[in-house]
């Protein structure tokens, strides 16, 4: 499938899809003073993102850089992604990798069972309260001649070429922060609009290209810090 | 499931067509194929999200499962079945949430989460006569002559389809669901309108009789669509619970069940034996549960699976999947008995059946259990030496 196509596709998905939370108050899906009563110890999950945006390492190094910067401003105890992503090195190892040896494909069903049992054995081995994944997602959002507002950020789309300013639904990516118990349940999620992944081409919108995706590292930083924002 | 049931034939059709030209539209008392070309365009479209729907790959088969509901439909259409016309047919979607629907030709959609939570045949019964009755009235045809002023009235089945089909194909599909000035899509989030629903609930309560069910069951089953729970980024609840319409729906039914109780041809029908559904329906109970448990709806898939092993008990899975309810609840502990004893039973009815083994395994593990832990990951590995986690087990092993 083309980029445009999988732009369409997203933004298709995203009218079924788009969850922002609409305001602080709602980033918390359990009773906030039991939250913060309940949960001290946050470990990190490392950061992922939509295949499609192809994100550096660099960025999610930031991202992650953020949200453990609130916690821990919060008075929370934060275990480092770092934990989790060595015992899935070591469980890859186990399952003799994840890479079929002469396709070199991803076997799912080993790439599934590592997932799993990284998530319990990091709740075996450490001792935390809840467990943040921090993702980068894309979804759509109205536009209102050429300038978007979605979770907490607001942009105008570049252009190139003349045409009139006009409205329609545009891809963004936003910065997703979740929260979940021992047993998966969700606790928190809010999200941080990142930046639009379209831009206008005359009367045209146009997805733009993967390499000019995260070339601003204070709107990276913000996108962030929006989605730790309630904590 | 193509089993065509027909309706009725030549000299109702033509007394159809006649009132079509005045757009006083009769049921299908009745049917078969439209003649105006509105309606052939709505059928035509209402095909092609069915199309759509069935290739999106979330429908559910199981031959068993659909001569059963196929024969409690035919029993509802009773001799009409012999009229030659147009067919009711049925797709059934693996989906947890409570919804069912009727396409303007007779196919009816039925979600898994709907038939599981039916406790009877004659609860199901009571929503599949009233989908039924929604076809046979045509209502979606007359909702389209009569405009959007009265689709308003309340909001319905119809946006519950639409939701489920958003999900199960990606958008909210208004290129099919826009028909004639937005008729489908009011359907979509308005529902039927109240007189319509009113209609449906009326006929569906006739059907229900002819197939020789209990009518009060209508209620428990209108009652249920009002716990339909969240799941996902839809909220169901609002169509339904939190919306006064369906207090008024049930309100209507009871006032329609004491009417036909009053005539004197009304025969009370004996309450079914709810084995005998769940025996019908059992391959939706399992997999529902599975649905559930990986929305967390522990609660929910537990009673599916209890009316699963009532007709299914010795079923290694379903124990297991009852396991899968405590653990996954609570797996940290510190109870564990539940989820062992249900992994104990599974191992009873199969010894070899290694997802049980395994986690009986991780539990023991949890527990700080080494020996039990050991035994049972040993034994996992005999019968799944395979498995794409046997590196990782026999490194837990060597811990223990």
């Amino acid at each position: 499938m083309n980029r445009l196509g999988s732009i369409l596709v997203l933004l298709c998905l995203a009218v079924s899809g788009s969850a922002a939370a609409a305001s602080k108050d709602d980033a918390y899906l359990v009773n906030k003073r039991d939250f913060k009563k309940t949960y001290k110890v946050v470990a990190l999950a490392p950061v992922d993102a939509d295949p499609y945006l192809e994100m550096p390492d660099s960025v999610a190094a930031m991202l992650e850089q953020e949200v453990t910067a609130r916690l821990q401003k919060r008075g929370y105890t934060v275990i480092p992604s770092s934990v989790l992503a060595g015992i899935r090195k070591t469980m890859e190892g186990q399952v003799g990798g994840l890479q079929h040896p002469e396709t070199g494909e991803v076997d799912l069903a080993k790439q599934q069972a590592v997932r799993e049992h990284a998530f319990r054995e990091l709740w075996f081995q450490q001792q935390f309260d809840a467990l943040a994944t921090i993702r980068v997602t894309v979804h759509a959002v109205p536009m209102e001649s050429d300038r978007v507002e979605w979770d907490g950020t607001k942009q105008k789309l570049t252009y190139e070429g003349r045409g009139k300013k006009y409205s329609a639904k545009v891809a963004v990516s936003s910065v997703s922060v979740a929260i979940f118990d021992s047993a998966n349940k969700p606790l928190y999620l809010y999200y941080g609009g990142l930046e639009p992944l379209m831009y206008r081409k005359q009367e045209q919108l146009e997805p733009l290209t993967a390499d000019r995706f995260f070339l601003d590292e204070k709107r990276i930083r913000k996108a962030a810090q929006i989605a730790v924002s309630p904590i | 499931m193509k089993k065509r049931m027909p309706l009725l034939g030549l000299s109702l059709l033509l007394a159809a067509t006649a009132a079509y030209a005045a757009k006083v539209v009769p049921a299908y008392e009745s049917p078969s194929l439209p003649v105006e070309a509105d309606e052939i365009d709505l059928w035509e479209r209402a095909s092609s999200h069915e199309n759509r729907l069935r290739n999106a790959g979330t429908v559910f088969h199981d031959r068993h499962m659909e001569a059963y509901i196929e024969a409690l439909a035919a029993r509802m259409l009773g001799d009409s079945i012999d009229h030659l016309g147009i067919e009711i047919d049925f797709v059934l979607v693996r989906e947890p949430t409570l919804s069912a629907w009727a396409y303007p030709y007779g196919t009816i959609g039925l979600h898994t989460g709907l038939l599981v939570r039916m406790d009877n045949e004659a609860q199901f019964g009571a929503i599949l006569a009233h989908e039924i009755s929604h076809f046979l009235q045509r209502h979606t045809y007359r909702e389209m002559l009569d405009g959007d002023k009265q689709s308003k009235v309340g909001k319905g089945l119809g946006f519950l389809a639409s939701l489920a089909m958003a999900k199960e194909t990606g958008t909210f599909d208004k290129g099919v669901m826009d028909i004639a000035g937005n008729l489908w899509e009011n359907l979509a989030t308005s529902g039927y309108s109240k007189k319509n629903e009113y209609v449906a609930d009326e006929e569906g309560l006739e059907l229900m009789m002819r197939a020789g069910l209990p009518i009060d069951e209508a209620i428990p089953a209108f009652e249920a669509l009002g716990e339909n729970e969240v799941y996902g980024a839809g909220d169901p609840r609002k169509m339904w619970s939190s919306h006064p319409r369906l207090e008024d729906r049930i309100k209507n039914l009871r006032k329609e069940i004491k009417r036909a109780k009053r005539k004197k041809t009304f025969v009370d029908a004996d309450m079914p034996v709810a084995q005998d559904y769940f025996r019908g329906i059992a391959p939706a109970l399992l997999m529902n549960a599975r649905l559930d448990i990986n929305e967390r709806k522990f609660r929910r898939a537990r009673e599916a699976l209890e009316k699963y092993l009532m007709v299914v008990p010795d079923d290694p899975e379903a124990h297991y999947l009852v396991g899968e309810t405590y653990r996954r609840a609570n797996p940290l502990g510190p109870e564990f008995e539940s989820c062992q004893a249900a992994y104990r039973s599974a191992l009873e009815h199969d010894s070899a059946f290694a997802p049980a083994l395994k986690e009986l395994g991780m539990t023991y593990r949890v527990q700080r259990q080494g020996a039990a832990a050991r035994d049972a990951f040993e034994q996992y590995l005999e019968h799944a030496a395979n498995a794409a986690d046997a590196g990782i087990i026999r490194a837990y092993l060597e811990t223990l």
